[in-house]
């Protein structure tokens, strides 16, 4: 002990020096915007870079299982496009017809460093800024939303995920149409809470939750998960609901980049009625 | 005069050169001739680390606050203040630094003054505009700036020290 003490003391200038020069490099990386978008932009890519070499590595033992989902998501997709087919045939005359406009891009990602332990996680995706990904993109993945970009780097991004808890997303009953707000309480990562369903809305175990497209991220009907729990305390005017997550956090893998196509005039327009 | 006093109208001079003139001279954008590192410099040679490394802490964190650059001055004057004794150790005179003798030109003549000048601005131009362009992309241009900067600088230095002889 007394020769630490010595230590320190005999080096104390060093270690004052090294304290100041913390703080001022705190405060370069911290208060300016130039500097501060290098630096995390240069942590983004080194992390992206490991992960990937990581993943390589893992992708190999898990190639079954995802050769499955990926022929269950296909099979999905099948029968939707034929549902869509259908509903086109019998408004094709009609005023109606809406499909014929593209309205969202997917663009297919693979996952290279996902977290789901901790308060805040954050996935890191092999497509970035030079494959045309921009902040404020909507995730999801085969069995329903996954998060939303927050940062891009250019063969990088950085993916806030539904487990973070600043992370909030509008979500809807599928059969009753009543909206509430998803987000996670950072404890089970199996599960996340929907709240603002007020109580006279008969929600039943088991219930659909899914996204309602309000927002420019998701476009709607996006499977979210499952009623597991409801409660509700005495006096209060809402549902404490448990959703039982669609997505297993712990998997991911294969994910689709969404881009709303038209979200700069939707905002635009929003905009405007603010103004006035 | 109080040699405390004295040390305090020096930091409170530069300090008001530095932010009321040369924060606001900006050659095409890249070269800042700047004169406040000479009030490190100009420390007695005997000053304890803390008061030096501290000094340089605050005065930069004012020039700081003042120029809008939240920590770079503060970064490269802490690291000048800590390098100082290094510095004076490789341009000491034959013989050592003797009892009381101050680190000024009139006393240790033009050419300690202009080598310890030079060490001293290469050093904190170097650290302040590396992470000004926060990147070694530009390694030769921002190489210039350096050097370019380091002369006005040298001059600004020059010239404060030659006003106190003849002033006095």
């Amino acid at each position: 002990m007394r020769n630490l003490l010595l230590f320190f003391a005999r080096f104390y200038s060093f270690f004052l020096f090294l304290f100041f020069e913390i703080i001022a490099i705190n405060f370069i990386v911290n208060k300016n915007h130039y500097q501060r978008s290098v630096f995390t932009q240069t942590l983004v890519s080194i992390n992206g870079k490991i992960s990937k070499w990581q993943n390589g590595v893992n992708q190999y033992f898990g190639l079954v299982k995802k050769n499955i989902q990926v022929a269950e998501y296909n099979a999905r997709l099948q029968e939707e496009l034929f549902n869509l087919r259908c509903v086109r045939a019998e408004t094709r005359d009609t005023i109606r017809d809406t499909t014929i406009f593209q309205t969202y891009s997917f663009q297919p990602a693979k996952v290279v460093n996902n977290t789901i332990y901790q308060k805040h996680n954050f996935i890191t995706i092999d497509k970035g800024a030079n494959q045309g990904v921009k902040p404020e993109m909507g995730i999801i993945g085969p069995q329903g939303v996954v998060g939303v970009v927050i940062q891009t780097s250019p063969n990088f991004s950085r993916v806030i995920s539904l487990l973070n808890k600043n992370f909030q997303v509008s979500a809807r009953l599928k059969t009753k149409n009543y909206i509430g707000s998803l987000s996670w309480n950072g404890n089970n990562p199996l599960y996340a809470q929907l709240s603002e369903i007020a109580r006279h809305v008969p929600v039943a175990i088991g219930d659909t939750i899914v996204t309602t497209g309000f927002s420019t991220l998701f476009p709607e009907g996006i499977m979210l998960g499952f009623v597991n729990k409801k409660e509700s305390q005495e006096g209060a005017n809402f549902y404490n609901i448990e959703v039982k997550l669609s997505t297993d956090f712990s998997k991911i893998d294969q994910i689709y980049i969404v881009d709303y196509l038209l979200k700069e005039e939707k905002q635009a327009l929003e905009k405007e009625g603010q103004d006035e | 005069m109080n040699s405390v006093l004295r040390i305090a109208m020096r930091f409170i001079i530069l300090l008001f050169i530095q932010i009321v003139i040369l924060n606001h001279i900006d050659l095409h954008g890249y070269v800042k001739p700047m004169i406040y590192p000479l009030f490190i410099l100009l420390l007695p040679f005997m000053t304890p680390a803390w008061i030096s490394l501290g000094l340089a802490f605050g005065m930069g964190m004012i020039i700081d606050g003042f120029a809008g650059t939240l920590g770079f001055h503060t970064a490269a004057l802490v690291l000048t203040a800590f390098m100082r004794p290094i510095i004076m150790m490789i341009v000491q005179p034959h013989g050592g630094y003797e009892e009381n003798m101050q680190p000024f030109l009139s006393v240790m003549g033009t050419n300690w003054f202009v080598f310890c000048s030079l060490a001293f601005l290469l050093l904190h131009h170097s650290v302040y505009f590396f992470i000004e362009v926060f990147s070694f992309d530009f390694f030769l241009s921002t190489l210039a700036t350096i050097v370019i900067s380091t002369i006005l600088s040298l001059i600004l230095f020059l010239t404060y020290q030659f006003f106190l002889i003849r002033s006095k």
